[in-house]
């Protein structure tokens, strides 16, 4: 038995469950949190989505049916997750997502938890530029360098599209760093 | 000279482009791809393929150069901490709601329809609640005997009288001095009496 299919034996099982759901979120937690953080870009943002992303994941492990990687199903949550977030957040402030990102990234200059430079600030306006998916992808491969594979088991795409879609978000990022 | 010696030669001197090795797997992938392509003459290839490729390549190469992270920081001790604060949460998710049966709202409320209740009885709400029943001391002394003079038959006062009551010695005071009596009798005339 892998040790995924093990933790979820655990995860499933009454007795070993709460050790196991540790277990979970320290195999996971970095990176689950980076994953969201390029979503959502503030700290406290990607914290709430975080929590409630393995919250989720405590209420519904007995649904996992095995069908996919643990790591993709949890990353799968994760992405829906974030994503809830930013149409909540626009919904409260009454303006389109588009806005709500715009917004996120124009706080990252005042924001204690952004330390980048002014190129990395244009990188995220660059990456807010792409359509939604796009931005998904390219936040994937480019800072997280998530194989292909798994990609399109999370985010329920074909492989070839994906390298598609990185490769367009590419070529546009690299414009538009040249051209702003 | 020693410069010259094999054993002092420890670097090859061979350098490789930036990222060389990061964008190998994607290189070689689609290198292979495409012989595996030609061979099988399957020409399902998107349309300028090999032109963009080179394009592509040195677009994540220049991107790479520029910038490659996006800057983000956590807090001190963050994921150190995270464990605990999402067991906490679900735990506190999971305990028993206890709904207390006084609250401080639901006390105000009862109080207010109850203070309303009462008020509505209270006050002039229904009609002729507050009128008081008119009793026989209120009336003036003068206004009776006038009333009993003007309004009354001797029968209906008599009606409200006994037969004992009504006896004519009732209303006869026997308690005439002998002196009255005597100048009572004097000044009687006797014709009255015989006619009488």
């Amino acid at each position: 038995m892998t040790k995924d299919k093990e933790l979820v034996k655990q995860l499933q099982t009454k007795t070993s469950k709460d050790q196991a759901f540790r277990t979970l979120i320290s195999l996971y937690k970095e990176r689950l949190y980076w994953h969201i953080r390029n979503i959502v870009k503030s700290h406290d943002d990607a914290d709430d989505v975080l929590q409630n992303t393995f919250i989720k994941v405590y209420k519904s492990i007995d649904n996992f049916k095995g069908d996919s990687k643990l790591y993709s199903w949890l990353y799968r949550i994760a992405t829906n997750e974030s994503i809830t977030l930013m149409n909540k957040n626009a919904k409260r402030l009454q303006v389109t997502s588009e806005e709500v990102q715009n917004l996120a990234i124009n706080n990252l200059q005042a924001d204690v938890y952004f330390e980048g430079d002014e190129i990395q600030l244009k990188l995220q306006k660059a990456i807010a530029t792409l359509p939604d998916k796009q931005q998904l992808v390219f936040n994937m491969k480019y800072f997280q360098n998530i194989k292909y594979k798994d990609m399109a088991d999370i985010l329920e795409t074909s492989e070839g599209a994906l390298k598609a879609s990185y490769h367009i978000a590419i070529k546009k990022i690299e414009k538009y760093l040249t051209t702003h | 000279m020693k410069k010259n010696n094999l054993h002092n030669i420890k670097d090859s001197g061979f350098k490789t482009p930036n990222y060389y090795f990061e964008y190998l797997e994607d290189t070689i992938l689609n290198e292979v791809k495409l012989k595996e392509n030609i061979e099988s003459h399957n020409t399902d290839v998107p349309d300028n393929y090999f032109d963009d490729l080179e394009d592509i390549i040195l677009s994540k190469v220049k991107l790479n150069e520029k910038v490659s992270t996006p800057g983000f920081e956590t807090p001190t001790d963050y994921f150190t901490t995270l464990e605990d604060s999402i067991i906490s949460k679900i735990e506190i998710e999971q305990s028993p709601k206890v709904v207390p049966l006084f609250n401080k709202k639901n006390i105000l409320y009862a109080s207010s329809i109850a203070a309303a209740i009462v008020l509505f009885f209270r006050l002039s709400i229904i009609p002729g609640s507050d009128i008081k029943e008119p009793s026989i001391s209120d009336i003036d002394t003068e206004l009776i005997d006038s009333y009993v003079l003007d309004e009354t038959q001797a029968t209906d006062l008599a009606s409200l009288f006994t037969e004992t009551e009504l006896d004519e010695t009732s209303f006869i005071n026997y308690n005439l001095s002998d002196d009255t009596l005597d100048s009572y009798l004097e000044d009687l005339d006797e014709n009255e009496l015989i006619l009488q």
